[in-house]
């Protein structure tokens, strides 16, 4: 079996001649994303993946890793061809918030699938990673992690999207992510709107070319989230 | 404004042509000014110097007259400096004698295959050359500029020579008479348009169900909309076979009109061209867009060029299908240029495909025609000297087209794969400007070839094309000409008569001599005399490459997912109530096209994967 999975990952890199964007969602699944928020967010994930799956070159272009971080940092789907994925798998919620460990393990896949990318001769655009939390790490890892992560960003080989969830979301640590774009919090549990603007953007990056400047519409963003 | 135009056309002048100075010109105190303004340019299209200039110069170190003397030496210093950055290129041949002379020489034996801009500050050189252009412009399609620093300002200026007339726009693409019943080539202009752009005063928005008036007289009704992009919608007209494009209101400008007016003064005879046929004004007869065929079919970029869904819905598609379809191509492109129409902003989207002989070039209005430049581009079709260059500024040349024609031909050919992917390669842009091409040819090493069916396509192109591809990506080849699309042609061609020989042509996946018809063939090509391979043990070279790559296990967590889909158990959702559109979404997830689905016909594990994949097309 884990053969055939091997054999499956290496026809997706080898086969297909786009030019990839891998997008890392990092996901805060603790015990206050019990409930409603955790639901929310399973949802919008569904809808994330049908609007890429709606648009045939984004549905070569764009690969989705999912790792999600409550009492440890567990890696929920891994980079691959996104028509292999009939569903996304379903979050369920519980425990603390390691999120220096969640940050680091996505941050680990990209870079892993980067590596595969150039030992193929794939061109890639520089990797997204979407960071959501709904409160305060309760481990002393994302310091670190949170060094890593703007050494990437100010090389230019890493787009930081850091999100708060709700009104207990710590948004002095999410700044600590990201030197080029604020934390944004999310209004509401809006969810759907938020991943349906994440593939509307990731959508226009796979239809230019590696090493074109693409403006996100952060017009968008202001629609449900308040800076 | 007359200084404008001519600054415009020494900058592509310098991108371009071949660049040839003087004494006279390096003496000039503006010289240092001038190669610090321009080093952008410079430094991809260095200044040729000959070395009997670098002896002059040198001689005028030791001169007597201190003044002259510490110009030379200036001159000598700033010299050396551009050397060493490869702004200048020193140029000897052994039969060079005099310095005076060598420009001329130089001028006269390459104007028929180069243009050129010549500077210099030396007056009867001007004349010289401008009576040898003259001379010469009855064979030569080829331009020359003579242009020289300024007594007073210093500033670059083109040399205008006096009593005698010289054809500025001399440069053209089209052959010196048209067929019958080809339309009237457009002016063949180098200068970019100098009209005075401004919006046009437009507010409300159109929608389908709007009146619009023809610039014919006619009154026709906008029906359902068709499209939408940056730059306008695209609406059926009522009754007609025709469709409309409007502008949105923002983008709507007085050099958008005069450039679709000028296009329709001329009516082409190629259908697959989206050419304006007729503008659509309001009902206070202001300019909103324009008429044009219906186009149809999907845009290359979502066709071929992701092979795989493409073999999926047209699975009789081989390298047959392709080649003619490129010829096809060629043919359009080749038809507009003979109008002195650049398309300039070449992409797989502007291009639409329902099978190989029908196309539709679409968003004909972004074509550069006589003054008016094509405003837009994308990276991977952007030719090395002008990557980073506002599209806005400059007028492309044909050699910038030629960039972009070879690009498109190589993805055609390599379905979707870009020339300048490779192996540890970076962004586009990079690999673009460093001209790292990794497909090897004759004797020539390969250096990075993308893992995957890539080098088994490259293979199975003759080498005709493949050193045409060379001459067009390869770094050695930088500065130099590009392939015409007449040799494109010719190439093709040849290639699709041996395509149709049974002796040339085999059918995949086994390998056998000859060319592969498949368009992603899983082995090299063999050619007769070759056929034992040693240690070829059955296993294609697919397989062998597919070994190569190392992927990282499928990781903990993500993997018994990943095989519960392979045991065909999809993940169960729970049912969420919420209010959101979200819901619409989750609704119509089932009717989303899923072609590649592993998990409903189990596989039995040694045809699964690739081997099944080409079964499928290729049994």
């Amino acid at each position: 079996m884990i053969e055939e999975i091997m054999q499956l990952r290496k026809e997706d890199l080898l086969l297909n001649p786009t030019s990839r964007v891998p997008v890392a969602l990092c996901l805060d699944v603790s015990g206050s994303m019990t409930g409603n928020p955790i639901n929310e967010l399973n949802e919008g994930i569904c809808l994330f993946f049908d609007a890429l799956h709606g648009d045939e070159v984004a549905k070569a272009s764009v690969e989705v890793a999912i790792v999600t971080f409550s009492d440890r940092a567990e890696i929920n789907l891994d980079f691959q061809g996104l028509d292999r994925i009939e569903a996304p798998p379903v979050l369920t919620a519980g425990g603390t918030t390691d999120l220096g460990g969640g940050v680091n393990r996505a941050l680990n896949v990209l870079e892993t699938r980067k590596n595969e990318y150039k030992q193929a001769g794939i061109d890639y655009f520089q990797p997204w990673l979407v960071l959501m939390t709904d409160g305060q790490p309760t481990t002393g890892k994302h310091p670190s992690a949170s060094t890593r992560t703007l050494d990437l960003e100010a090389q230019g080989k890493l787009v930081v999207f850091p999100i708060g969830v709700g009104s207990s979301a710590d948004m002095n640590v999410l700044s600590m992510f990201s030197k080029k774009r604020q934390p944004l919090r999310l209004r509401c549990l809006n969810f759907p709107e938020f991943f349906e603007w994440l593939s509307k953007s990731v959508v226009k990056v796979s239809h230019s070319r590696p090493g074109e400047n693409v403006q996100t519409d952060v017009g968008g963003i202001k629609g449900w989230a308040e800076i | 404004m007359v200084g404008q135009i001519g600054h415009t056309r020494i900058r592509q002048a310098l991108y371009s042509y071949k660049i040839l100075a003087d004494t006279s010109f390096l003496m000039q105190p503006g010289f240092l000014q001038f190669a610090a303004e321009n080093g952008n340019l410079i430094c991809r299209n260095p200044i040729l110097v000959s070395r009997l200039v670098l002896n002059e110069v040198y001689q005028l170190c030791k001169s007597r007259n201190a003044q002259k003397q510490n110009a030379a030496k200036r001159t000598l210093d700033i010299l050396t400096d551009l050397l060493r950055r490869g702004y200048v290129e020193v140029r000897h041949e052994a039969s060079d004698e005099y310095a005076d002379l060598v420009i001329q020489r130089v001028v006269e034996q390459h104007l028929l295959t180069h243009d050129f801009l010549v500077l210099t500050n030396d007056v009867s050189l001007m004349e010289d050359l401008y009576a040898k252009k003259q001379k010469k412009s009855v064979q030569s399609s080829r331009d020359l500029i003579v242009a020289k620093l300024h007594g007073a300002s210093q500033k670059l200026e083109i040399f205008i020579p006096k009593r005698t007339t010289v054809n500025h726009s001399c440069k053209s693409l089209a052959g010196t008479s048209s067929p019958r019943g080809f339309p009237k080539p457009f002016a063949a202009t180098t200068t970019l348009s100098s009209s005075f752009d401004s919006k046009l005063n437009a507010c409300t928005t159109m929608k389908s169900g709007d009146q619009v008036h023809l610039s014919d007289g006619s009154v026709v009704t906008l029906g359902k909309e068709l499209a939408h992009g940056g730059e306008g919608t695209v609406f059926e007209i009522t009754g007609s076979d025709e469709v409309c494009k409007i502008y949105h209101v923002d983008k709507l400008t007085s050099d958008r009109e005069q450039k679709v007016r000028l296009m329709m003064t001329r009516k082409l005879s190629a259908p697959a061209i989206c050419w304006p046929s007729a503008s659509v004004l309001d009902k206070h007869r202001v300019f909103r867009g324009y008429v044009m065929p219906r186009a149809s079919g999907k845009p290359l970029a979502h066709g071929l060029f992701v092979p795989k869904s493409w073999l999926e819905e047209n699975p009789v598609w081989n390298r047959q299908h392709s080649v003619r379809f490129a010829i096809n191509i060629l043919e359009r492109i080749s038809y507009l240029h003979r109008l002195n129409v650049l398309l300039g902003d070449i992409n797989p989207l502007n291009i639409l495909v329902k099978d190989e002989n029908t196309i539709y070039f679409v968003d004909c209005d972004s074509y550069q025609i006589e003054g008016f430049p094509c405003p837009v581009g994308t990276v991977n079709f952007t030719a090395p000297e002008i990557q980073k260059v506002d599209f806005q500024t400059f007028l492309r040349a044909p050699e910038h087209e030629l960039f972009a024609v070879a690009t498109l031909l190589f993805m055609i050919l390599m379905p979707g794969k870009a020339p300048y992917s490779h192996q540890g390669g970076e962004s586009g842009y990079r690999n673009i400007q460093e001209m790292h091409f990794p497909y090897p040819l004759g004797g020539n090493h390969s250096d990075g070839v993308p893992l995957g069916p890539w080098r088994f396509c490259w293979s199975h192109l003759t080498f005709g094309i493949k050193e045409a591809f060379y001459k067009n990506f390869h770094s050695d080849h930088r500065h130099q000409p590009r392939v015409k699309l007449g040799e494109w042609l010719k190439l093709l061609r040849d290639y699709e008569k041996l395509l149709n020989l049974p002796k040339h042509a085999y059918h995949g996946p086994k390998r056998q001599i000859g060319f592969d018809l498949s368009i992603l063939p899983q082995n090299l090509r063999i050619v007769a005399g070759q056929e034992n391979v040693p240690g070829d043990n059955g296993q294609t070279d697919m397989g062998k490459e597919f070994c190569k790559l190392r992927v990282a296990h499928a990781r903990k967590g993500s993997l018994g997912r990943q095989l519960s889909t392979l045991n065909n158990k999809p993940f169960v959702r729970k049912p969420i109530s919420i209010k959101s559109q979200a819901q619409g979404y989750a609704h119509s997830r089932p009717t989303v096209k899923r072609p590649y689905t592993f998990h409903q016909n189990v596989v039995p594990k040694k045809t699964s994967g690739f081997l099944g994949f080409l079964k499928r097309f290729f049994r």
